[in-house]
């Protein structure tokens, strides 16, 4: 088995921050692969597939994620997840 | 008999006709033990179904209905039921625990909730709704229990509830609910925002309302210019009511269009500036943007109301921003937390007080917590790098209070220089003036900061030693008492003799009837609810500030409130006949 694992910190740049919309955005795109992926901010970590788990790291604009992925897909996983944080989530 | 409640108006309006009260009805939730698990998680399991064909029913009116950015509250909504997280909880608890569905459910939409609100993070805290309205959903259908749904409304109607859920909200449709009553809800709200995008007259926060009646009602009446509900209102006050909802519509659409183009000023040229009070970010509306002279009141303690930890220096840093940066170049005024110990409770030592309206709250807090003060100010000085910022002290009732919190604010800036971090070194620091002392030392308060905003709420309570939410006591909070009048003038004066200038943003500064005297002082600058910018916007160009100033000295002789009000009322039937007056 193929076990990769890849890190990134991924920053919150949307005014908003990490509320419903973009929690479901992160979901439906990390549902595609098949790697684990989990954010940890705050001491807490958190799998990127649950929009209730993403929604209670409560990260807001400008806060600084840690993003692990876990698996044959990690690398594609993280940085589509990156693409997706750095385009604010299509917001402001 | 009619019936009179007041709440807090959020988007303006006048209706009447019937009324129906929304109850989703309060479930209870039964908790008992289950003998078959399996049985158990299939019962959930359909409940679920039925809910995700409810939510895609939901989705899909919506989107026809509302378009696109309506609809994305269910897709979210939908997700949240494919969480997986929720379900494998669900069900290692029904078969290691041997409980029912719902009361599970229940305990795991409270928990996250709560977790949700440790974060502190007020955008996101709003969205725990979004969980408890979903798992709401599936326990109603576990009970079979319906929500009453309001697609089912035949007939426009003015709509009373408690509260409405956002999947509620999100299919509020204008041409059925002719305006929304709530007892719970604040401007800031869900409703609240939705309501003004729509145009639906809309009042939250209206006490006692909701379990006092049930049905429909056949009489009822919105005035949400007032934030008034009349529930059977007489005929005397339909007549009033179709009055004002004639000069309303008459004038308020023309007042917006017209007004852009026309400055703000008297009919003989004086400049005034009409500005916005507003308590979060996303107040920022077409009003505040384009109707405004900028931002006159920004009440910052929203930001630590309900929380767990004060929030942080880059959180409060970013708000404040974000508010400069859009009105930029218009001025942005923030007012340091006005809040006592009491509401801050979760994360200070706080003692209770016997009378917490005369105890340590606003810069009596800030000067007694000087780290909680200094983050504050941290944040204010670093944002004012930005815009058009200017910093405003509140309860201010000395001259050595005064110092005292510039002498902090010194310290703040020394530090900031020190670790080389950027900020604007001088912006300008104004004092709050809403305590009688205040008033009569403001000849010595005006020779120390660069201007003055007078609060009347607070200065009405404090000089008439009344609680206005004493009902009993209430009528005697009375803004036209020659007393509050003279003050006023007083402080205008010693900002003229000092060369500063001076605002006022109580509520006296938003009710027309007092417009002309307020200007007639002196005062060129009234910071308002940006629902009222455009009435009074439009009385102002009507006013003649010769005529007023001589009107606000006959004003001024007057020795009790009711010769006051009877003047006021004399000079708004017949010199302004089209204004309407909100008291």
């Amino acid at each position: 088995m193929n076990n990769n694992r890849t890190e990134k910190i991924i920053k919150v740049v949307n005014s908003l921050g990490v509320h419903a919309r973009p929690a479901a955005m992160i979901v439906r795109a990390m549902q595609k692969y098949d790697a684990h992926v989990y954010l940890i901010y705050n001491g807490n970590r958190r799998n990127a597939k649950s929009v209730l788990q993403i929604l209670s790291l409560g990260a807001p604009k400008d806060s600084e994620i840690l993003a692990i992925a876990e698996g044959k897909d990690a690398h594609s996983a993280l940085q589509e997840l990156e693409d997706i944080f750095e385009s604010g989530f299509g917001e402001e | 008999m009619e019936k009179v409640y007041h709440g807090i108006p959020v988007s303006p309006g006048i209706v009447w006709g019937e009324a129906l009260v929304y109850d989703p009805g309060v479930i209870n939730i039964p908790r008992f033990k289950i003998k078959n698990p399996k049985e158990e998680y299939k019962r959930v399991q359909s409940a679920i179904d039925i809910t995700k064909e409810e939510l895609v029913l939901l989705y899909k009116k919506t989107l026809e209905n509302f378009g696109k950015k309506q609809a994305g509250i269910f897709d979210v909504h939908l997700m949240l039921l494919e969480d997986e997280t929720i379900f494998v909880e669900l069900k290692r608890r029904i078969y290691e625990e041997l409980l029912n569905a719902e009361s599970i459910l229940y305990d795991i939409a409270q928990r996250y909730a709560k977790d949700i609100k440790l974060t502190g993070n007020a955008f996101i805290e709003e969205r725990t709704a979004d969980i408890i309205d979903v798992i709401d959903r599936i326990i109603r259908n576990l009970l079979e229990q319906k929500r009453p749904d309001l697609d089912n409304i035949k007939k426009p109607c003015i709509l009373l509830s408690l509260d409405l859920p956002p999947s509620e909200t999100a299919r509020l449709h204008p041409d059925k609910i002719r305006a929304i009553v709530l007892e719970r809800g604040s401007t800031t709200s869900h409703v609240a925002i939705l309501a003004r995008s729509l145009k639906i007259p809309t009042i939250v926060g209206v006490a006692n309302l909701f379990n006092s009646y049930t049905g429909i009602i056949k009489g009822a009446a919105v005035d949400s210019i007032s934030g008034t509900l009349y529930i059977n209102p007489s005929s005397d006050t339909i007549i009033k009511l179709r009055q004002k909802k004639i000069q309303l519509s008459r004038r308020l659409h023309q007042y917006e269009k017209r007004i852009i183009s026309y400055p703000s000023q008297t009919q003989d040229g004086r400049r005034i500036s009409v500005l916005a009070n507003i308590e979060l970010p996303n107040e920022v509306d077409d009003n505040v943007k384009h109707l405004s002279a900028g931002v006159g009141l920004y009440r910052t303690e929203y930001l630590f109301l309900n929380k767990h930890t004060p929030p942080t220096e880059e959180e409060q840093y970013n708000e404040y921003l974000y508010v400069a940066k859009t009105l930029n170049p218009l001025p942005v005024t923030l007012r340091t937390i006005d809040i006592g110990g009491d509401k801050l409770a979760s994360y200070t030592n706080f003692i209770k007080e016997q009378n917490p309206q005369l105890g340590c709250r606003a810069v009596r807090f800030c000067l007694a917590h000087k780290d909680f003060f200094k983050t504050q100010l941290r944040a204010m000085l670093r944002a004012a790098t930005n815009g058009n910022i200017k910093i405003m002290f509140p309860m201010i009732s000395s001259v050595d209070e005064l110092r005292d919190v510039k002498k902090i604010m010194e310290e703040v800036k020394e530090d900031l220089s020190q670790q080389k971090v950027s900020f604007n070194k001088n912006p300008e620091i104004g004092t709050m003036i809403e305590i009688p002392s205040a008033v009569l030392i403001s000849e010595e308060l005006a020779r120390e900061c660069d201007f003055f905003s007078i609060g009347t709420n607070d200065l009405l309570q404090y000089s008439l030693a009344v609680d206005r939410n004493n009902e009993n006591i209430a009528h005697l909070y009375e803004p036209a008492h020659p007393a509050i009048l003279r003050m006023l003038k007083m402080t205008v004066l010693s900002a003229k003799n000092a060369n500063i200038p001076c605002s006022i943003c109580g509520e006296m500064a938003s009710d027309p009837l007092f417009t002309e005297f307020l200007i007639g002082l002196g005062l060129n600058s009234l910071s308002m609810s940006s629902v009222s910018i455009p009435q009074i916007r439009a009385l102002i160009t009507k006013i003649n500030y010769a005529e007023a100033s001589e009107f606000s000295e006959r004003l001024l002789k007057c020795s009790s409130s009711k010769e006051v009000r009877s003047m006021l009322n004399e000079r708004i039937r017949t010199k302004y006949k089209n204004i309407i007056s909100i008291a």
